[in-house]
C-alpha cells in the first residue's frame, strides 16, 4: 500500500514592474484579488498522436522559462474554461488591421471578439509609448466589441516610427497585434 | 473564461516573515566589510576621526555626526549631546558606531547587542543594551547600553532602527568612560593598548522583515482545459482548434498569473516541468510571494 498523495505544488512569484510601481505607492492599489494560467512556452505542434502512448512526452520535456517581470510579456497566452466538445476559441478582429498615421495624430482602434465575448473589456499596450500610448480608457459599451485610441506625438514621447500594439481579450485571452506606423515630425503620411 | 477571482478569504494568507543574522565584529577590516564605522565626535568642526580602518584623519566625518545629533537626542543645541548616565549635562565629545543598511538590514534587534572593549590597559568591559519598554524618541525604539556587570552604570544609546550606537557617558569609577579625550580615539582592534579606547568585540542580530503571502490558485477539472496559444490553433482566423487537441482537451500549465481588479498582472511564477492538465485532473498551486 502506498500513501496518498496529498502534495500541492508551491511556487515562488515575482513582482512584476507594475507590481513593483503599486506596491511602492502604498494606496492600497496593489491587491491581488486574480488569478490566471499561461503555457507561453508550449509547443502543441509536439504532441503526437501517432504514439500509442505518451503522445505528450515531449511538450512535457520542454524548458520553462524563469519568470520575467515585464507584465506585458510574462504571460501571454492564457488557458481558458470552455465547455467539452468546443471545436473553436474566440479570435479577436480589429479595424484597421493596420495603420499609418501623422505625427501628432490620434489613432482609434476597433476591436471585436468572435466565438466568444469579452464583456470586461479588452486590455492592451504598446511595445515602444513613445511612438503610441494608448489612453487609459477602453470602451466596452456594448459587449464584444471595444475602442481605444493611440495617441502620437507629443501626446506619446515624440518619436516616429513603427511598433506594435497587442490587444488582449479580458474574459477570453484571445490576442491580436496591430502595427502602427507614425511618420516623422512635420511630415504627412 | 481566462482570468479568475480568488476568494480573498478562503485562497489568500498573508503574514509577516522575520529572519534574523546574527555578526560578530572582531577586527576594522570585519568592521570595513559589513560598512561599519567607528569614530569620535567632538565639538570643534576639526572633529579628530579614527574610522573603521584604523586611519587617523581630519576629515570632519565626526563633526557632521556631531550636527545631526540633535537628530537622535531631541537636543535644543545641535552639538549637545546629552550624557547617558544623567540625561542633563552636556557633551561636545561622544564615540559612534555607525552600522551600514545593508548590515543592518531592517532593525538591530533589541536586546541581542554586546560590545567588549578595553579602556587603556583595562579589559573586558562588556557592554549589552537594555531595550526601552515604551518608545519615547522620534526615531524609533532605543535602548541604553549598559555595563553587563553593572547596570546602572548606563555608557549610551542604541537606536535600533537606524543601526547607531552612540557611547556618551561611563563611570570613571567602572574604567568605562567613554568621554575620555579624543585622542585616545575609537576603533577595533584586538588587545589593550595604553591611553587608547578600542572595540574588541561587536555582536548583534539584524532583523529582516518581509510580508508572505500565499495564494491557493486552483484549477478543477472543468476549468482551463483550452489554449490561446498559436500552435494549438490551426486557423488564427476562425479559432479552429487543432485536431489532436479536440478529442481530449489538455493543456500544459507553465506560468501562474497574480492580477488586481483592474486585470493589471502584478506578479508570475513559473512551474517546472510543464503541468499537464484535462478535463480528468484538478490542479493546485500555492503561489509564494514575499514582499
Amino acid at each position: 500500500m502506498a500513501f496518498l498523495d496529498s502534495t500541492t505544488a508551491v511556487i515562488d512569484a515575482i513582482l512584476t514592474r507594475k507590481g513593483r510601481e503599486l506596491l511602492a505607492k502604498n494606496d492600497g492599489s496593489f491587491q491581488i484579488t486574480k488569478f490566471a494560467f499561461g503555457d507561453d512556452e508550449i509547443n502543441y505542434q509536439l504532441y503526437d498522436a501517432t504514439k500509442a502512448t505518451n503522445q505528450d512526452a515531449d511538450i512535457l520535456s520542454l524548458p520553462v522559462l524563469e519568470p520575467i517581470s515585464n507584465e506585458n510579456t510574462a504571460l501571454l497566452y492564457r488557458l481558458i474554461t470552455l465547455p467539452q466538445g468546443t471545436l473553436k476559441i474566440a479570435t479577436l478582429s480589429v479595424t484597421p488591421t493596420v495603420g499609418t498615421v501623422d505625427y501628432g495624430d490620434n489613432f482609434v482602434v476597433t476591436v471585436n471578439t468572435t466565438n466568444g465575448t469579452d464583456g470586461q473589456g479588452y486590455a492592451a499596450t504598446s511595445r515602444d509609448p513613445d511612438i503610441a500610448r494608448l489612453n487609459a480608457a477602453v470602451s466596452n459599451a456594448n459587449e464584444g466589441s471595444g475602442t481605444f485610441t493611440a495617441r502620437t506625438g507629443a501626446n506619446a514621447g515624440g518619436k516616429s516610427g513603427t511598433t506594435i500594439i497587442d490587444i488582449t481579450g479580458v474574459n477570453t485571452g484571445a490576442r491580436k497585434e496591430i502595427t502602427i506606423t507614425v511618420s516623422a515630425s512635420g511630415t504627412t503620411t | 473564461m481566462g482570468i479568475y477571482t480568488l476568494d480573498l478569504n478562503r485562497d489568500v494568507t498573508t503574514a509577516a516573515v522575520i529572519s534574523k543574522t546574527n555578526y560578530e565584529i572582531t577586527s576594522s577590516t570585519a568592521a570595513q566589510n559589513r560598512s561599519i564605522a567607528a569614530f569620535v565626535t567632538e565639538a570643534t568642526s576639526t572633529g579628530f576621526l579614527v574610522n573603521s580602518q584604523g586611519t587617523t584623519t581630519t576629515t570632519p566625518l565626526s563633526s557632521a555626526f556631531r550636527n545631526i545629533s540633535n537628530y537622535f537626542f531631541s537636543s535644543s543645541a545641535a552639538n549637545a549631546i546629552p550624557v547617558a548616565q544623567n540625561k542633563v549635562a552636556t557633551s561636545g565629545i561622544a564615540r559612534v558606531i555607525t552600522i551600514g543598511r545593508e548590515t543592518t538590514d531592517d532593525a538591530i534587534l533589541s536586546g541581542s547587542v554586546t560590545a567588549t572593549f578595553s579602556f587603556g590597559v583595562e579589559q573586558n568591559k562588556v557592554i549589552v543594551d537594555v531595550p526601552e519598554t515604551t518608545i519615547s524618541g522620534s526615531v524609533g525604539q532605543k535602548g541604553d547600553l549598559v555595563e553587563a556587570s553593572l547596570v546602572t552604570n548606563i555608557v549610551g544609546t542604541v537606536f535600533y532602527d537606524t543601526g547607531t550606537l552612540v557611547f556618551h557617558g561611563g563611570s570613571d569609577a567602572q574604567d568605562t568612560n567613554f568621554l575620555g579625550a579624543s585622542s585616545s580615539g575609537f576603533q577595533f582592534g584586538t588587545g589593550a593598548t595604553a591611553n587608547t579606547i578600542a572595540i574588541n568585540n561587536l555582536s548583534f542580530t539584524s532583523l529582516n522583515m518581509i510580508k508572505r503571502s500565499m495564494f491557493f490558485t486552483r484549477a478543477f477539472n472543468k476549468e482551463f482545459n483550452y489554449s490561446n496559444n498559436p500552435t494549438a490553433i490551426t486557423n488564427a482566423v476562425d479559432g479552429s482548434i487543432s485536431s489532436n487537441l479536440t478529442g481530449n482537451p489538455t493543456t500544459f500549465i507553465t506560468t501562474v498569473g497574480l492580477y488586481n481588479t483592474n486585470n493589471e498582472l502584478l506578479a508570475v511564477a513559473k512551474t517546472s516541468p510543464p503541468v499537464k492538465k484535462d478535463f480528468s485532473t484538478e490542479k493546485i498551486f500555492n503561489i509564494r510571494l514575499q514582499y
